[in-house]
């Protein structure tokens, strides 16, 4: 009998949990700043699905957790497995994850008006000042900027001079030939060997569009002459394991230079893990730059906890601390951006990613006609 | 004559042992005094090109590990998996290891050798056609996806245990006991209980390192947000790789387990080889 | 007396039934989709284009013949290497225990561990190297990480795996009785002779166990690979885990072609390695 009445019990309950969910999602329209924080308040905690510098965003978002009292979930997955699970969990009725950072071009590949809660854009206090174009994509609305980055060359003074450094395409191969091995950049794990791969692709195949997103048979195949420099001086470099691979082993003295994110860098010599003589520079022919958004999933379980924390993330205060911390660009327009690594005459050489699918297809053509073969 | 060879003999074995000593600490004790070193260097002075040694030793990495990795969580996760699935390993087990141990019937070596298949499927293979599988049931829960990857897969080690525990109870015992009248639960104590303990204390704590172990399933099951101490690793190795931190996660994924393993062995003094094996 | 028949078959149902049924779902769906079925992209149909499709990249048998060879060495040399030793060590002596427990140490370091401490070991400012230019052998560190013959994942192989064929060994060389050996030598047999003739047969049983454990082993190896292995070509495993996230519609087809010529792999080339082992013992034995 007891179990009968607890049955019924259930069954009456559970759509009403479900309507009740639903009723707070339309809701937040409605709701004003304060009253969207209590909602947070209430769901009290979230899960940030974020890619890399976990234990350092750890860190700093207990400012944000004792703040408002909402608990931040940070999970170790890598930007591939974590864009798998967002794409997976999208039939369900409610995800694992709260929040998500994503590459400002990956949400080329997916609707984001199907897949992300939003816009956000009338719902954050300051959503009118935020960016959200970012690699040339337009997200319309759905998902900000919180992250500004930039791919270079990263050198170690003790074993190199500056006026050694390769600024041209003909400069690298005359270094590969003076130094061969000492070049190093990865190709999995990270993407700036990829950028680094990309930045040269670009320059020597020049008749193609890489603005444009769309990928063919017939334009994956102009690539070859790339393939063919990088065979041709495949003595003169090394392939690493990760972006972080190439940082520590240019940090032990193996190589003389290596593709590097400047973020990544100034975070590992701002905590104290690699040498503070290593220094940075963009080569003349160009290196891609650009940054991450930040953005709600459509099933998301907090989504209220999930807009405080993006407001908090974005806003001019936690965007000044970032760039003293990790180095990035910020992104909120009252943000005072800290010292940088490259030069600044430099950054008139940074240029935007290729446009995806088609970008991906530059690694991907990289790992099959030369790594593989 | 003899008093000479067998003086060479001697001197032949002591070098023998003088060498095997050398490889040893080459090939293991250097390396993890390495590692041990790595652990130790200061997290804000960094060990860089050109100098041979850490320029300044301190414990504040493990203490900063502790606190901003997601270590404490996966040490969580992969011990209450380890615990749930030795339990259930071992209660599975347990029936089909009295059949093997104490029984003959037809077909017996026929189900032996199937109860070993598992571990000759190559782990990627299993782990990744298994997530295929879990996809295809619309089962999100990763706990309980490796929760049963793993029981699968350590079967076949509790059972290969059990059943030689179980051979080595003394049917005379049982007959014996029975014969002066004691219960069903009486004979099981006297009987099967003193010989069974040591073997089920080892297959407990062998399932339970094997499963703290397994990285393919708990990697390709688990992934991005459902972490355990290897994958952490694993993350610590690849894309997040410091070395320091890396070295810090390899003692504490190392040393808990060889603990746990010499006392499973101290409980085998009878081990079969086969059983002893850590999986990779 | 039929319940009693039954009894057996009934007390297997908990252990077997997970473990069979756990293997023919895994393989079930590995095979079903290299031929089309259970499409996570598009709609279910038998075909052999992904057959025919990974079968004619010269990158797949590339990689197939890269693990193939390395399941060959390793297990190999694992096997030469423990032999000796563990016949060295038949017979104890004062210390035997100390070696035979420091030679299982391995198998208590999780192979993620030793990939590590092996990168370590050998990086550009690993202790070798350091060691090396202390010694005043070398002017500069060498780089040794990553090289592109696989030495180091043989030497992580052998190192994780001669410990496993040692156990394997050491018991079947144990359980040659002296009598045996005895009867042997006072039929005149010589040492080499008696190897040849009576210890080798004997247990050639173990050796075969071993070599297929290590080989099977060697051949779907994923951590050693991706810490310590060429960056210039993937194992099978690597390989399989790229194909499947990476190639987004037809992933999973690929994936499980290379999955079902890696068991092929796996099943055959250890049989194939044993078979052989068998028949030079048996040459040996005449």
């Amino acid at each position: 009998m007891l179990r009968k009445v607890a049955l019924f019990a259930l069954a009456a309950v559970l759509p009403l949990a479900g309507i009740q969910t639903e009723a707070a999602a339309k809701d937040l329209a409605q709701m004003s700043w304060d009253e969207i924080v209590a909602q947070a308040k209430k769901e009290g905690q979230i899960n940030w699905f974020h890619w890399y510098s976990q234990p350092a965003m750890r860190e700093q978002v207990k400012a944000f957790e004792t703040q408002y009292g909402i608990k931040v979930t940070i999970p170790d997955g890598d930007g591939k497995t974590n864009m798998d699970k967002f794409l997976a969990e999208r039939n369900r009725q409610q995800g694992d994850i709260d929040v998500i950072s994503l590459g400002g071009s990956s949400i080329q590949n997916f609707k984001a008006e199907e897949l992300l809660f939003g816009p956000l854009k009338p719902l954050l206090p300051e959503g009118a000042k935020l960016r959200y174009v970012m690699e040339g994509t337009d997200n319309k609305g759905y998902a900000p900027a919180f992250w500004g980055n930039q791919t270079a060359i990263a050198y170690n003074p003790a074993r190199v001079s500056q006026s050694e450094l390769p600024h041209t395409l003909d400069d690298f191969v005359a270094f590969m030939r003076k130094n061969p091995g000492e070049l190093g950049f990865n190709v999995e794990n990270g993407s700036s060997g990829p950028g680094f791969i990309e930045s040269v692709t670009r320059a020597i195949v020049t008749d193609i569009d890489y603005a444009q997103g769309a990928s063919s048979p017939e334009k994956i195949a102009k690539l070859a002459p790339a393939w063919k420099w990088f065979k041709d001086n495949r003595n003169g470099y090394i392939i690493t394991a990760s972006n972080a691979d190439s940082v520590t082993r240019l940090n032990g003295g193996e190589f003389k230079i290596i593709a590097a994110w400047e973020d990544q860098l100034a975070a590992l010599q701002r905590k104290g893990e690699i040498s503070k003589d290593i220094k940075m520079y963009i080569p003349s022919f160009g290196f891609p730059g650009g940054g991450n958004v930040i953005a709600i999933p459509a099933n998301s379980k907090n989504k209220a906890a999930a807009l405080v924390l993006i407001n908090w993330l974005t806003s001019a205060k936690t965007q000044t601390e970032f760039a003293k911390s990790f180095g990035i660009a910020p992104q909120h327009p009252e943000a005072d951006s800290a010292v940088a690594l490259i030069p600044a005459a430099d950054r008139k050489f940074s240029i935007v990613w290729a446009a995806k699918p088609f970008g991906d297809e530059i690694k991907k053509g990289f790992i099959n006609q030369v790594t593989q073969n | 004559m003899t008093t000479l060879s067998r003086s060479t003999l001697f001197w032949q074995r002591q070098l023998l042992i003088l060498l095997a000593l050398a490889v040893f600490f080459v090939a293991l004790v250097l390396p993890f005094c390495m590692a041990v070193l790595w652990s130790l260097v200061d997290p804000s002075t960094p060990w860089a090109y050109p100098a041979v040694l850490p320029p300044v030793l301190s414990l504040r990495r493990w203490v900063e590990i502790w606190t901003t990795s997601a270590l404490p969580q996966a040490m969580y996760n992969s011990y209450t998996l380890a615990a749930c699935v030795s339990i259930l390993t071992l209660l599975l087990a347990m029936p089909t290891a009295y059949a093997f141990g104490r029984m003959e019937f037809p077909g017996k070596a026929v189900a032996q050798m199937l109860t070993l298949v598992p571990l000759i499927l190559p782990g990627f293979v299993s782990a990744i056609f298994f997530s295929a599988l879990l996809i295809e049931l619309g089962l999100y829960s990763r706990f309980l996806g490796i929760l049963i990857g793993h029981t699968v897969g350590l079967l076949p080690y509790a059972i290969r245990l059990l059943s030689v525990s179980f051979s080595m109870v003394r049917q005379d015992l049982i007959d014996a006991a029975r014969d002066l009248g004691a219960s069903r639960m009486v004979v099981f104590r006297t009987a099967y209980l003193p010989v069974l303990k040591p073997g089920l204390l080892a297959a407990l704590i062998i399932v339970f390192i094997l499963s703290i172990e397994e990285f393919a399933i708990s990697y390709i099951v688990g992934a991005p947000d459902f972490t355990t101490v290897p994958t952490i690793l694993y993350s610590y190795l690849g894309y997040n790789f410091i070395r320091p931190n890396a070295a810090a996660v390899s003692l504490i994924l190392v040393v808990p387990n060889v603990l746990l393993m010499l006392i499973a062995e101290r409980l085998l003094k009878s081990a079969d080889p086969a059983v002893m094996t850590g999986k990779g | 007396m039929k319940r009693q028949r039954l009894t057996p078959y009934l007390l297997l149902l908990p252990g077997l039934f997970p473990i069979v049924a756990f293997m023919s779902l895994v393989v079930g769906m590995a095979v079903s989709q290299s031929i089309g079925y259970f499409n996570f992209a598009g709609d279910d149909r038998f075909s052999l284009e992904f057959w025919e499709g990974m079968l004619s990249q010269n990158q797949f048998w590339r990689v197939f013949w890269y693990s193939a060879r390395i399941a060959i060495l390793s297990s190999l040399i694992s096997v030469m290497l423990a032999y000796p030793v563990a016949l060295w060590l038949r017979r104890p002596f004062p210390g035997s225990d100390l070696i035979s427990a420091m030679i299982k140490a391995p198998l208590l370091v999780h192979g993620l561990v030793a990939a590590f401490l092996f990168v370590n070991f050998i990086s550009f400012q690993g202790f070798l190297n350091v060691a090396l230019v202390k010694l005043g052998l070398i002017d500069r560190p060498i780089r040794m990480q990553n090289d592109s013959y696989a030495i180091g994942v043989v030497i992580l192989q052998v190192w994780k795996n001669m410990p496993l064929a040692f156990l394997v060994i050491t018991g079947s060389v144990r359980a040659i009785g002296d009598d045996i050996l005895d009867a042997a030598r006072d039929l005149g047999a010589g040492s080499l002779a008696r190897l040849r003739r009576v210890i080798l047969p004997l247990t050639l049983r173990a050796l075969q166990a071993a070599l297929i454990l290590i080989f099977i082993g060697a051949a779907g190896d994923w951590s050693f690979q991706v810490v310590a292995g060429p960056t210039n070509i993937q194992s099978m495993a690597q390989f399989m885990h790229r194909v499947q996230s990476d190639n987004a519609a037809h992933g999973w087809n690929e994936a499980a072609v290379v999955a079902v010529m890696l068991m092929a792999l796996s099943l055959f080339g250890s049989l194939t390695l044993a078979g052989l082992m068998q028949l030079i013992v048996r040459r040996m034995g005449r």
